[in-house]
């Protein structure tokens, strides 16, 4: 013998130590290592759980993005400032017209100026114009009528076609909003505020399904991780360990393996909502990618791992740890 | 030094005794029934014996064996572990004494299955608070004597039945204890690998002074106890000590 305890000669009992936390990471790591397809189960659980919670969170915030994206995009001053002039000029040949209308009424065609000849002023946009007014209340028979009766209104409607083909073409590069609306409604995003409120609830729904999953699923693996080392923890009770170095050996385990799974659940969640969210949208999914609400979910994705992982690890351990050791031993594994 | 059988009337001979029990019973709840494990139990166990608790299972020996190594508490009367009434002990003080004082030795080796020989040996010390490079050495040495210096690093999982009891003796005097408790040490071991594991206990028993106490059905325990305590419906049926038992070793295979 190197030492000679004192402790087997003297009578005297004294209160066993408490052995540091670096003591239980150490016994927790080897434990870890050496169990190593065990503990990838359980980790893999955790991921799994885990990536299912971040997917709905994140797969979320990015719809927000998008929607927020689609609603503030097409607000250029430009766009606005086009639309209100059209309408302008809309409401003049409105005026004008009307007024030429009942005036032809109350009038016998036939009499006063020379027919204006049309087509020979507007040429080719003639037939365009005819096309493109195909929606305005007067068909284009009597359009063509007024036409060469009115100089000015052709000023007026040459200026309103100009203004449309303007406004198309600037509503053309800003057609992405319209795009994403059409992708949204084909995948059955509701963009109508109450929709939104609707799937808002049921988002949450889901995401509390997401959170029980994870919290039954690592409970499992804890208690599975737990009960099988029964005998172990007996025999360490018999070798000295107190209770609460059971506990912690088991708590420090546990939140590795939490930390590491949940680390992993996270990042797999958020491949897979971007890969969704892509796929889905192409482009779009990048044009407002919510980086802070998508941070801020991650990180409460990975608080709610770690507590659900160390919390269900918490009640198996405290359970067995309470053990009596030769129950422990009985145990028949 | 194994035998001290002085008789217990004087004052200073009540210090030998390392294990004293005094009027132990032990009742059960099962269900709506009590079941008298132990009714009433009076053994004194001396420094250094080395004692064979016997009884048919069901008798009331792992019972009698749990209270004397401190895993159970009696329902009436007292169990005295180096004259401290072990019913007073609180958790910090019963876990000191499981590290300390009492060795155990178990029927299925409970080696930690992911430590390796030597980290098996040496987590007794760690629990007892010994620095990592000085329990290194004692277990070292330690399974020197156990004939397992060529296998330290191996793990549980790498050994025979025979190598994993050795070291469970080995982790049992780690922290050079006044009791060493073995239940059915031989209980999973084949003939000869059994009697050299209590060829083994019994030289370290004498070598280092240490009580060794076991329950078990082995016959050839017997023949390196002390004193062999016979336990029948929860009561001593008799003691016998080795003098005596050379006599009665006929009855004893005739009993079975």
């Amino acid at each position: 013998m190197t030492q000679k305890n004192p402790s087997s000669s003297g009578k005297e009992i004294q209160r066993q130590i408490t052995l540091p936390l670096s003591k239980a990471v150490e016994i927790a790591w080897k434990n870890i290592r050496m169990r190593m397809s065990r503990s990838l189960v359980v980790t893999s659980g955790i991921v799994l759980a885990l990536a299912f919670l971040m997917f709905i969170l994140s797969g979320d915030v990015m719809v927000d993005g998008m929607r927020h994206w689609m609603e503030t995009a097409p607000a250029s001053p430009q766009f606005i400032a086009l639309e209100k002039q059209q309408k302008e000029l809309q409401g003049q040949i409105q005026a004008i017209t009307t007024k030429l209308f009942d005036a032809q009424r109350s009038k016998p065609s036939g009499d006063g100026k020379p027919p204006f000849d049309a087509k020979a002023v507007l040429g080719n946009d003639f037939a365009t114009l005819q096309r493109e007014l195909g929606a305005m209340p007067l068909p284009p028979d009597d359009l063509t009528k007024l036409l060469t009766a009115q100089a000015d209104l052709l000023d007026v409607m040459k200026n309103w076609m100009a203004l449309t083909r303007e406004s198309r073409a600037i509503k053309q590069t800003l057609s992405g909003p319209q795009q994403l609306a059409s992708l949204m409604k084909q995948n059955g995003v509701p963009t109508a505020a109450r929709e939104i409120k609707a799937s808002k609830v049921q988002t949450r729904w889901l995401a509390g399904l997401a959170l029980l999953v994870a919290f039954a699923g690592i409970l499992n693996a804890m208690l599975m991780s737990v009960t099988e080392r029964f005998r172990e923890i007996g025999t360490m009770k018999c070798l000295g360990a107190l209770d609460s170095f059971i506990v912690k050996l088991f708590l420090v385990e546990s939140s590795f393996q939490g930390a590491a799974g949940t680390f992993m659940g996270i990042l797999l969640g958020l491949l897979l909502s971007l890969a969704g969210a892509s796929s889905s949208y192409g482009q779009f999914a990048w044009k407002m990618f919510p980086v802070k609400e998508v941070s801020v979910n991650a990180s409460i994705c990975f608080v709610v791992g770690i507590v659900l992982t160390v919390g269900g690890a918490v009640y198996p351990a405290w359970q067995a740890a309470r053990m009596h050791p030769i129950e422990a031993m009985r145990a028949d594994m | 030094m194994s035998q001290s059988e002085t008789a217990p009337s004087s004052p200073a001979a009540l210090s030998e005794y390392t294990v004293r029990t005094i009027g132990v019973k032990r009742m059960y709840k099962i269900g709506n029934e009590e079941v008298h494990a132990l009714r009433g139990v009076d053994v004194q166990i001396n420094r250094g014996e080395y004692i064979s608790i016997m009884g048919p299972s069901g008798s009331g020996k792992s019972t009698l064996f749990n209270m004397i190594g401190g895993l159970d508490k009696p329902s009436e009367g007292k169990v005295y572990i180096d004259e401290v009434d072990i019913a007073q002990l609180d958790a910090y003080e019963l876990a000191w004494m499981r590290c300390r004082k009492i060795g155990y030795i178990f029927q299925t080796f409970n080696l930690i299955p992911v430590m390796t020989a030597l980290e098996n040996v040496m987590l007794p010390m760690i629990f007892s608070g010994m620095n990592t490079a000085d329990a290194q050495d004692k277990a070292a040495e330690i399974l020197k004597r156990v004939e397992l210096g060529h296998r330290m690093l191996n793990r549980p999982s790498e050994m025979s039945g025979g190598q994993q009891q050795r070291v469970a003796i080995a982790r049992a005097f780690a922290n050079d204890p006044a009791i060493i408790l073995a239940d059915e040490p031989t209980g999973n071991l084949d003939l000869s690998t059994g009697t050299h594991i209590i060829g083994l206990l019994h030289d370290m028993n004498k070598e280092r002074g240490v009580t060794v106490i076991s329950a078990t059905h082995d016959h050839k325990m017997l023949a390196v106890s002390d004193r062999i305590i016979w336990i029948r419906d929860g009561r001593v049926d008799k003691i016998e000590r080795r003098e005596d038992l050379d006599i009665q070793i006929g009855s004893i295979g005739g009993e079975h």
